[in-house]
């Protein structure tokens, strides 16, 4: 049972820390930098790593990036939505982003088959679809408040 | 709301406790599970957003931050339980667990605001796909979803077949739930 002693601390860094910060520095700049950071760390440190370390490294940051991730995506919504709407537009996301967590790990299951037993597949269908978001999030900024890269959003 | 969730969602894991046959598993689990779970999801995360305005982003992350709790006590203690009282004992107490939690928050958890019932407007659900901000959100929340759970799914495996040492593969999953 190793690592047992610094789980609660380290699970309050990974879900709450990006709420806090995204309070302060705007929810959509968190947003763009923790989706950036589990697409990065998928393609650079997942894929070419092969050792035990390399492996628990990537557990330890993708666990942290996509805690932050679930964390923020509501209160985007809730952002960017009329208050009488929120709960209308919380449901449509919901609906929408069930058909990726649903769809998602069946084509991966199909990738991997389709590659005879291969990860790297799965691992870059993994990463490019975070890098789609990421642009997403990027577009999604430019429609509020365009260009300008110093703005709290 | 609570109530109902938490009701489908003990009555699911029951029923996954009960399952011999992979089309069991699948509707006990995919299907009747979570619904009960989301249902009971979403209302906390309806009343959150009523108490909250400025620290809204904070008060998610406190909430969800339960999830990860239960990520990293949950596959430990199924690990365990299979090993000592066999898988359809083990699912009850998560079940029964899941009955006294969720009956503690059916009990306290409050909305500041009352129910409004609405009609269900599709055009409501419709309109926000028009709205460029909201629908670049949805994209970007579609195509992170598409990936997400690919790590947790697949990482014991992957790492599996690199050759990791097989007494720390099934602490990976609690790893990353500790600091999710």
């Amino acid at each position: 049972m190793r690592k047992k002693t610094n789980k609660p601390t380290s699970s309050i860094v990974g879900r709450i820390a990006p709420g806090f910060v995204g309070d302060k520095w705007g929810r959509f700049n968190v947003m763009i930098f923790i989706t950036a950071l589990s697409a990065v760390i998928t393609l650079a440190l997942w894929i070419p790593g092969k050792s035990t370390g390399a492996i628990v490294a990537y557990s330890v940051l993708f666990g942290f990036s996509s805690g932050g991730f679930i964390g923020l995506a509501p209160t985007l919504i809730a952002q960017v939505s009329d208050i009488r709407q929120i709960g209308v537009r919380t449901g449509t996301s919901f609906a929408v982003q069930a058909f990726g967590a649903l769809t998602g790990s069946p084509i991966a299951g199909a990738i991997v088959n389709a590659q005879g037993g291969s990860f790297l597949g799965l691992q870059l269908f993994c990463g490019l679809t975070m890098v789609v978001s990421v642009f997403a999030y990027l577009a999604g900024r430019w429609t509020l408040v365009g260009f300008k890269l110093r703005k709290k959003v | 709301m609570l109530i109902i969730g938490t009701v489908v969602y003990v009555f699911g894991l029951m029923m996954v406790s009960l399952s011999t046959q992979y089309y069991q598993f699948f509707l006990a689990q995919s299907v009747v599970s979570a619904i009960g779970s989301n249902a009971v999801f979403t209302a906390c995360m309806n009343s959150v957003v009523s108490w909250f305005f400025k620290r809204r982003a904070a008060a998610f992350g406190i909430m969800v931050s339960g999830s990860s709790l239960g990520g990293v006590v949950l596959p430990i203690m199924m690990d365990h339980l299979i090993a000592s009282a066999g898988f359809p004992w083990a699912m009850r107490a998560v079940a029964f667990l899941m009955l006294g939690l969720c009956g503690v928050a059916a009990l306290t958890v409050r909305s500041r605001l009352p129910p409004r019932p609405r009609p269900l407007v599709v055009g409501e659900y419709i309109a926000g796909f028009k709205e460029p901000t909201f629908a670049l959100l949805l994209v970007g929340n579609f195509m992170f979803f598409w990936g997400l759970f690919l790590p947790f799914n697949y990482i014991i495996l992957q790492a599996q077949q690199q050759g990791m040492d097989p007494k720390l593969v099934p602490y990976l999953l609690p790893i990353i739930n500790a600091v999710r």
